[in-house]
């Protein structure tokens, strides 16, 4: 699984850097035309529909050529009540590039693709009861410094909405999740990355997340695009 | 490349769509299971009682226990070791055990589970006791003791 997505990161990108004559762009094209920060709405809304999660997450993205360095930073509460009580609450961040696969849209628009690197701190408890040979007693149990690694392959549609204020989608596969801290408590709901098994038995290490962003833009200069090349 | 991207998009939702989750298939057990073998043609293994330190007796055992059958014995969430005490009209015997415990949430229906592993016999002047499965697990048979 591993080696099969390290070959569609290789040949996607190979894929895209050969489709551009880099001589078109002009001399600044390496220079930062914008920063973006964006809001990730989802979260906003699901905090206020769930019964059990409340999340908010935000972002900011500056551009070198037809690529993107990106910072999401999040925090995530998820408290269900059920036969037990469980809650785990911390932050997550994720840092990587993207790159506009439509560089030559002439109203910005953006349809990328990118990688990121994700890190979730958090911590996890629960409380439940149960028998025991002294009788049914209450146990409370904690996960105190609980951190979670995963690596995402991104896809993601940003269309300007007005002159500064741009929506968009954004898919993640998140791959490759590995957790340390764990104690006694096998922990069921990581911040930024949902749960932690698909079926209660099988640990789920690759998963896939939607999430929709509001962007504000921030301009830095103007930026050139230059006309399409024609294909002979 | 419009066409990479969406095989991409399938691909990953392809991975995601594997999510079921059922509450009776928690194969988690909070006891365990031995059993006794010996010759039951040449004499019987009765134990008068069977007792766990520092909690008292278990009561519901047979006066014989037969060599074919497999019986249960409470596990001590509160600690990570346990000493079971075998008491016969003649030797009384005992045995120790350690393990690990962790508490997992099956399944948001079901109460939390319980998961017993890493058993491992610390002391016991049984003649011969031997782990078969380390893990409280589906009702597989963990400890054989044998006379």
């Amino acid at each position: 699984m591993r080696s099969t997505f390290s070959i569609i990161f290789l040949a996607v990108f190979q894929l895209a850097l050969g489709q551009f004559d880099s001589t078109t762009w002009g001399p600044k094209k390496w220079v930062p035309s914008h920063v973006r920060i964006g809001a990730n709405g989802l979260r906003l809304i699901g905090s206020g529909v769930s019964e059990f999660k409340t999340s908010y997450e935000g972002m900011v993205e500056i551009d070198f050529h037809k690529y993107f360095l990106v910072f999401e930073y999040g925090h995530e509460r998820n408290a269900r009540r059920e036969s037990f009580e469980y809650n785990s609450k911390g932050d997550f961040f994720r840092i990587g590039i993207d790159q506009n696969t439509i560089p030559y849209n002439k109203s910005g628009d953006v349809l990328s693709i990118g990688l990121r690197y994700a890190q979730s701190s958090y911590t996890d408890n629960i409380t439940f009861e149960h028998s025991t040979l002294s009788g049914t007693v209450i146990t409370q149990m904690e996960n105190a410094n609980l951190t979670a690694r995963w690596m995402e392959l991104d896809l993601g549609l940003r269309a300007k909405v007005l002159k500064n204020l741009t929506m968009g989608y954004q898919i993640r596969g998140k791959l490759f999740k590995s957790i340390s801290g764990e104690g006694q408590l096998e922990t069921f709901d990581i911040p930024g990355f949902g749960r932690h098994k698909k079926n209660g038995r099988e640990i789920k290490r690759n998963t896939v997340g939607f999430d929709y962003y509001i962007y504000w833009t921030i301009p830095l200069r103007q930026k050139y695009i230059p006309p399409k090349p024609v294909e002979p | 490349m419009q066409k990479l991207v969406a095989g991409l998009l399938l691909l990953l939702f392809v991975t995601a769509c594997n999510d079921i989750e059922d509450c009776q298939v928690n194969p988690y057990n909070d006891v365990l299971w031995f059993q006794v073998i010996y010759d039951e043609d040449e004499f019987v293994v009765a134990f008068d009682s069977i007792v766990i330190q520092g909690y008292g007796q278990l009561t519901g055992y047979p006066d014989t226990l037969l060599t074919s059958f497999q019986y249960s014995l409470p596990m001590d969430f509160e600690n990570e070791q346990i000493t079971y005490q075998f008491f016969t009209d003649s030797i009384d015997y005992f045995i120790t055990l350690e393990y690990d415990k962790e508490v997992r949430i099956f399944d948001l229906s079901c109460d939390a589970a319980i998961r017993y592993f890493n058993l491992e016999i610390q002391e016991t002047n049984l003649d011969s006791a031997l782990i078969k499965i380390p893990e409280l697990f589906e009702n597989l048979n963990n400890l054989e003791i044998h006379f």
